[in-house]
């Protein structure tokens, strides 16, 4: 199949979801759009994100937007810009701050992104086609004091232009993952999750992992797990799904937005694993993943209805795969995001 | 599909400091009631660059006054632009510049704790008001003022970590210098 016709029917109908007027839970509205970079050519990983916090009508509601590069022997460039959802440009499936921007197109499924941080060392004018299918999670899953929802994309293929610490990237072996989720929550809630997307250079497989938890943790849904290999798709979940963290890694190196990172001086130091491995076996099929995290960086997340915080703890790194899917075997490297959130 | 920034004023630090408090008290007059009862009638001396402005608050209004050497003050901050951006930016840590000597504050513990205290309450605040993320937003645009330097490549954790059995050469020469070394 080509590019063009991969995209599924939901990949048309995603956009951003507002809550109704009168909505009584329009307060814990939540809704971001999220675009993962991976250039292979140089191990750079970027992290984009766009998102809204609050009831739309609210003057305390916000939009943020996030754009992070690692870039090896550099480290972390790039920024976070909040500002009200009055001055955001808001549009059915797009956000646009200042300085960074996301929409989807749903003519064609197609995730645009706009970075422009020179001062961060960052530029960026891309568009990410899908090179699979989309999965849509319309369920609600309970999620603190309410539910969140998921679409994701795990494979595209990207074009465009990015200049990430005085140097371009290569678009043309790069690779992405987007998802858009969506609910009513706040930060504060007693929640977390843990989520990570491993990328090989195409024609190599994604995979991705997601569970809900508890703040600290120790109360988790169970694992899901799914293999994207372009023509082929599992799926793991529950007790097919171990997931083993080992190491601890220093501090992150960059922790945004700075004004929050200052009132919340004790967590600068988070317990994050260094090493994770990812194993999915449902007695048919077989994933083995096995991560190494280079980098770290803190975004934390204050809700702006009422006083609570949240702090999603991005690693990025390489890793490499053995996997066994409808008994051919194949093995598998590329770059990765895996996210800790508390 | 940028959104395109409206004109940006040139502001004096003094300005800056009663906007803060003005767009505060307008979506969040219970955190300014905070800070007026953290400070009580304590006056402080903030210095950015070259600028410093002694403020206070006085009938619960905040009052600017003008710096002079032998004006009496309960604290003092002082700072430069880069250091606020650094740390808007989180490229530095709020120990890390305490440090190295890019924020010095000085005062009795009491009252250094009580400017800590009402920093908290401002940047807490700052989550619910976007007026003060746009104030942010100015001061780093403010075309009077330096753009942002760039950022020294930072591949490793912040250098400073405080933990007992990990005292680094920073916080040793901090503890030198208030004659605070066993």
């Amino acid at each position: 199949m080509t590019a063009g016709a991969l995209p599924s029917r939901t990949a048309f109908s995603d956009v951003l979801r507002p809550p109704w007027p009168a909505d009584p839970s329009a307060a814990a509205y939540k809704d971001w759009l999220h675009l993962n970079v991976f250039d292979h050519a140089t191990g750079s990983v970027g992290l984009l994100n766009v998102s809204l916090h609050g009831a739309p009508d609210d003057r305390r509601a916000r939009a943020a937007g996030s754009a992070l590069f690692h870039v090896p022997g550099t480290g972390w460039v790039g920024s976070l810009d909040i500002t009200g959802i009055a001055d955001a440009r808001v549009g059915l499936a797009s956000i646009a701050l200042e300085r960074v921007a996301i929409a989807a197109d749903g003519s064609d499924g197609t995730i645009h992104a706009s970075v422009r941080m020179p001062d961060d060392a960052l530029r960026a004018s891309i568009v990410a086609t899908p090179a699979g299918r989309a999965i849509d999670l319309q369920r609600q899953f309970p999620f603190g004091s309410g539910w969140i929802s998921w679409f994701l994309v795990p494979r595209l293929s990207l074009r465009g232009q990015i200049e990430a610490a005085g140097r371009s990237l290569d678009m043309a072996t790069a690779t992405a993952y987007h998802d858009h989720n969506w609910g009513r929550w706040h930060w504060g809630d007693d929640l977390g999750w843990d989520w990570g997307t491993f990328s090989a250079p195409a024609p190599g497989p994604t995979i991705v992992i997601g569970r809900t938890t508890d703040r600290d943790h120790r109360t988790a849904g169970p694992w899901s797990m799914v293999v994207d290999t372009g023509g082929t798709r599992r799926f793991f979940s529950g007790e097919a799904v171990s997931v083993t963290t080992t190491g601890v890694m220093p501090p992150p190196q960059r922790r945004l937005p700075g004004a929050l990172a200052a009132l919340h001086g004790d967590d600068r130091a988070p317990r994050l694993a260094e090493f994770v491995r990812v194993c999915g076996s449902d007695g048919i099929d077989h994933v083995d993943v096995e991560f190494r995290a280079r980098a770290s960086a803190q975004i934390i997340t204050a809700d702006p209805m009422r006083r609570g915080f949240g702090f999603i703890n991005q690693r990025v790194g390489a890793f490499s795969a053995a996997l066994s899917i409808g008994g051919a075997h194949s093995e598998a490297s590329g770059l990765a995001v895996v996210e800790f959130v508390d | 599909m940028w959104i395109e920034p409206p004109p940006i004023p040139c502001r004096t630090l003094g300005q800056y400091i009663t906007l803060l408090i003005e767009r505060l008290q307008a979506q969040d007059p219970e955190g300014v009631a905070r800070i007026r009862a953290l400070v009580g009638r304590r006056g402080a001396r903030v210095s950015l660059d070259d600028e410093s402005v002694i403020v206070r608050f006085a009938r619960a209004r905040l009052v600017l006054e003008r710096n002079g050497p032998r004006r009496v003050v309960d604290g003092e901050g002082t700072t430069d632009r880069q250091t606020v951006l650094a740390l808007l930016d989180g490229y530095a840590e709020v120990v890390d510049v305490l440090l190295d000597g890019r924020l010095a504050v000085r005062g009795d513990v009491e009252n250094i704790a009580r400017m800590f205290q009402s920093i908290e309450v401002l940047i807490d605040g700052a989550t619910r008001v976007p007026g003060l993320q746009q104030l942010a937003r100015d001061f780093r645009l403010d075309p009077c003022r330096d753009r942002a330097l760039p950022h020294p490549s930072r591949d490793c954790p912040p250098r400073s970590r405080v933990s007992p059995s990990d005292v680094n050469e920073g916080e040793m020469a901090l503890l030198a210098r208030l004659d605070l070394v066993p």
